[in-house]
């Protein structure tokens, strides 16, 4: 499937680094890590 | 970052390139290459299932979605991370002044469903919009519940971009229950 992230994927790598973009750093990772009820056993992720 | 707060991660991903990169940076984890919309997973194999940014990648999200719930077990939580849809409804964003101001943020075609090819920084890739209605009509008919939703703020970063978020916020974060 041509939906352009094999071609993508290294300047992908490079555009998020280690802490992600400015929105994923700032916005989206504190509530993702702090979601209510999260289980601690298992955990899939896509 | 799961993985750091002592919770067992399995990661799929259809790009070896990216799985790779997960990989590096998370030697504990599991990561295979599968698409989201055949999860290679027995049935109620999970507590917690979790989107971040994935739905608008995907053709089939409502295949995808069900594939999902199948495998998160009884009282499991999807955990939703996604663009909103009036950002998708007009990829090319911003209205700018003649002096690189922003003026507004357009929204079109809102209520219809289409494919969009977005670039920026070398990224070249297939997105998809759907109406906000889309999602919650099909989340709603595997019998999921609605335990939690925000559309998130910036909670650091400098000012001005702050304050641009606050004008046309990106993301939504629901949590559905099974």
């Amino acid at each position: 499937m041509n939906d352009g992230w094999d071609r993508s994927a290294s300047a992908w790598i490079a555009a998020m680094g280690e802490q992600g973009d400015w929105s994923r750093e700032h916005v989206l990772d504190p509530i993702m890590l702090n979601a209510p009820r999260r289980s601690d056993s298992n955990v899939r992720s896509t | 970052m799961l993985q750091a707060k002592g919770i067992p991660v399995v990661g799929i991903d259809p790009t070896e390139e990216l799985l790779a990169a997960a990989r590096r940076r998370d030697s504990r984890g599991e990561y295979q290459i599968a698409r989201a919309e055949s999860l290679p997973f027995t049935d109620a194999s999970f507590d917690l299932v979790v989107s971040y940014l994935t739905l608008i990648d995907i053709a089939d999200f409502r295949t995808a979605l069900k594939e999902m719930v199948r495998v998160l077990t009884p009282k499991g939580t999807l955990l939703i991370a996604n663009l909103n849809s009036f950002i998708t409804s007009c990829p090319s964003g911003w209205i700018k002044d003649q002096h690189g101001r922003h003026v507004h943020y357009p929204v079109d075609r809102y209520l219809e469903e289409f494919r969009e090819w977005v670039e920026w920084s070398g990224i070249r890739i297939e997105n998809w919009h759907r109406p906000l209605s889309s999602y919650i009509r099909e989340l709603l008919s595997h019998g999921l519940t609605l335990t939690f939703f925000d559309e998130p703020q910036p909670q650091s970063g400098d000012d001005d971009r702050r304050a641009r978020y606050r004008r046309a916020p990106w993301f939504n974060v629901m949590e559905w229950q099974r």
